[in-house]
């Protein structure tokens, strides 16, 4: 029997993401990477690195007019290290409105959505490795997808037939992950692998997990103090198990467990605008293709969105959010769809 | 130069004493090369020479390779680097800097002052610092011991300490990062504190801060080189909304509801055994066992069997 049964799922939820943020908030004296000191501290190392030249010249502060160095001396940058951390904690708050819960082609259905997710991870402060910088993480991820916390919205559910209120399609995500990154000048490139399962929050049944071996590279370009662009490939493949679709019909395809086996590869482009100290703009595009080994199934997945950050806090920040999708697929189960969703977010991230 | 936009302004202190003596003239201690005096009243110009009393408002300007050290009657120390256009305001504890670098020491219990370039300013008190300024707004402040604070008239700052440097880039309007400089390296190819015949009063100071900062070399702490750590940049998440999960993973538990020709995949119509109705059999749909429909299957208004049979069927 589930020890948490007495308790209403979310109540789990704020339960739980409540106390990840009061643990993160007790380890607040630590540094952390929030989305706008990330976009801070882009923009200074982008900021040094412009100074410093191309990959390979010296590490001294540039003369302002000929002769400066021989008044004032040369002038050496010194690389101060930080107070080395060990252990990442993150606690996030999602609450928007989706127009497209099931992602549907028809009859899409609207929800307001909760997405609490805390994550800790062993991931150390970079370490200085073949002139860049390296940084490993191992860590896991709890997410929770909580619908209609404002709304009371029915859904008609097959095979039992019947109407049920949308909270009963809440689930949540457990993932296991370990990546590592090295990063040198404006480039970023990443390995790593996740195992990922999927439960539904009444009774924690998992009913799907996967292992996914994922890539990526990322170049960051510096159009001036307050404005970067990174484009970016991501690439993975996903071994899975579910469940597949079980036909009466005996002319119906017969489907295997690992019908979901994938391979993803997307097109990452994004910007971040610094419009102010307190508020950073983040334009994003993503186009990602999906390629199922297992069954005849092609995903096209087109995602536009904004993002405006407002940092309280280097470990707190606010951020609210509007996103657009246009998918296409060939999948027999699946079906094209667009989904617009707007709503606003809370993260708090520290390091100790 | 006296339009700028902003002002910069170094604080070594807090604030200045109230009775501080005037800057407003100092007396050539060393001259080389080519220095001159520009008078303030009349434009002309003549060399400098040692011991002579330079008084506000003229002018010093130097040439390529040459610099000059004033001392004012409180011990306050002017160094002068090359091709620079320095001179004391009438009034106060303020010095205009054009163009060109100077090192400014005050001791500590006169009063500090101010360096400006143009409508930027910095002032220091009780520490040693050096700053250079380009005609077009440039301007670099390193601090050579003590502390102290840089306030842009905008209201942006930063705190500097021993051997951190800070600039504001020729035509920029905010500051670029502070930037921790080898001290050592930096005093020892320095003209304005080892090209005079003379130590620098503060020098003894400037040494300490060095030999902390050699500390912390040794120590490992700090490196003479590469990147600083904390600016590693991590990836961004995935997106925001339900663009937090991939979507074929989110489809797994929020599967789009069946269509027409889906249904008629996942559902067959038998004839029971004994039965005077068909029965119509319901397929699993996959995932976690249950998805949602746009409308109710056609069927015969009795409970189904099969795969699934939950509840009975209510028709369509």
């Amino acid at each position: 029997m589930n020890p948490f049964s007495s308790i209403t799922m979310r109540t789990k939820i704020f339960f739980v993401s409540g106390f990840g943020l009061a643990l993160a908030v007790g380890a607040a004296h630590a540094q952390n990477p929030t989305a706008s000191q990330q976009v801070d501290d882009a923009q200074q190392l982008r900021q040094l690195q412009s100074f410093n030249g191309l990959p390979g010249s010296t590490n001294d502060v540039p003369e302002f007019y000929e002769g400066e160095t021989s008044d004032i001396g040369p002038q050496s940058v010194l690389w101060i290290k930080p107070q080395r951390t060990y252990v990442q904690a993150f606690a996030d708050e999602q609450f928007f409105y989706t127009d497209n819960a099931f992602l549907a082609n028809q009859g899409k259905q609207s929800a307001s959505v909760l997405i609490s997710t805390v994550q800790a991870a062993l991931a150390p402060t970079p370490y200085a490795l073949g002139g860049g910088l390296f940084s490993p993480r191992f860590g896991y991820q709890q997410e929770w997808f909580s619908y209609g916390l404002a709304d009371s919205t029915t859904v008609l559910v097959y095979p039992s037939l019947q109407r049920v209120n949308i909270n009963q399609f809440d689930f949540n995500a457990g993932t296991v992950f370990s990546d590592v990154s090295w990063s040198r000048q404006n480039w970023t490139f990443t390995a790593g692998c996740d195992y990922r399962r999927l439960l539904s929050s009444e009774n924690y049944d998992e009913f799907y997990h996967e292992f996914v071996p994922r890539w990526a590279a990322r170049r960051d370009f510096q159009l001036c103090d307050s404005v970067t662009v990174s484009a970016g490939y991501e690439g993975d493949y996903r071994f899975t198990e579910s469940a597949p679709p079980d036909a009466p019909n005996p002319t119906s395809p017969v489907y295997p467990d690992t019908y979901n086996n994938r391979t993803d590869q997307s097109l990452v482009l994004f910007a971040n605008w610094q419009l102010c100290p307190h508020t950073i703009l983040q334009p994003y595009y993503r186009l990602q293709y999906s390629h199922y080994t297992e069954i005849d199934r092609d995903d096209w997945l087109n995602s536009f969105g904004l993002v405006l950050y407002c940092p309280i806090t280097r470990q707190i920040s606010l951020r609210t959010f509007v996103t657009y999708d246009i998918a296409n697929t060939d999948g027999f189960y699946a079906q094209d769809y667009n989904k617009f969703d707007g709503g606003a977010g809370l993260n708090l991230t520290v390091s100790f | 130069m006296k339009t700028k936009i902003f002002q910069f302004v170094a604080l070594a202190g807090l604030a200045l004493p109230l009775r501080a003596a005037p800057l407003n003239e100092s007396t050539f201690t060393e001259v080389i090369n080519r220095v001159e005096v520009v008078a303030g009243a009349d434009k002309s110009t003549t060399p400098a020479t040692a011991n002579e009393v330079f008084k506000a408002p003229d002018l010093v300007r130097t040439g390529a390779d040459s610099r000059a050290e004033l001392t004012a009657p409180d011990q306050t120390i002017t160094r002068v680097g090359a091709n620079a256009i320095f001179s004391f305001e009438p009034t106060g504890r303020d010095l205009d800097l054009e163009q060109g670098s100077v090192l400014f020491h005050p001791p500590k219990g006169v009063g500090g002052g101010t360096i400006k370039s143009g409508g930027v300013a910095a002032a220091v008190l009780g520490t040693t610092l050096i700053m250079s300024a380009t005609p077009n707004g440039g301007i670099k402040a390193t601090l050579l011991e003590g502390k102290g604070r840089v306030t842009l008239a905008n209201g942006k700052s930063v705190t500097l300490k021993a051997g951190q440097l800070v600039f504001v880039r020729p035509g920029g309007k905010t500051f670029g990062p502070v930037l921790d400089i080898n001290l050592a390296k930096l005093v020892a190819g320095s003209q304005l504190v080892n090209g005079f015949s003379h130590e620098l009063s503060s020098l003894p100071l400037i040494r300490q801060a060095i030999a902390a900062q050699n500390a912390e070399i040794a120590s490992g702490r700090a490196v003479d080189t590469g990147i600083p750590a904390d600016h590693f940049v991590n990836p961004p998440n995935r997106g925001n909304g339900l663009d937090t999960m991939d979507p074929g993973v989110y489809q797994v538990a929020m599967p789009p509801p069946l269509t027409t020709a889906q249904l008629a995949q996942l559902t067959t119509t038998v004839q029971l055994p004994g039965s005077d109705f068909p029965t119509v059999v319901l397929g699993n749909p996959g995932g976690r066992g249950f998805t949602p429909i746009g409308s109710l299957p056609a069927g015969p208004a009795r409970a189904p069997v099969g795969i699934n049979p939950i509840g009975p069927y209510p028709g369509p």
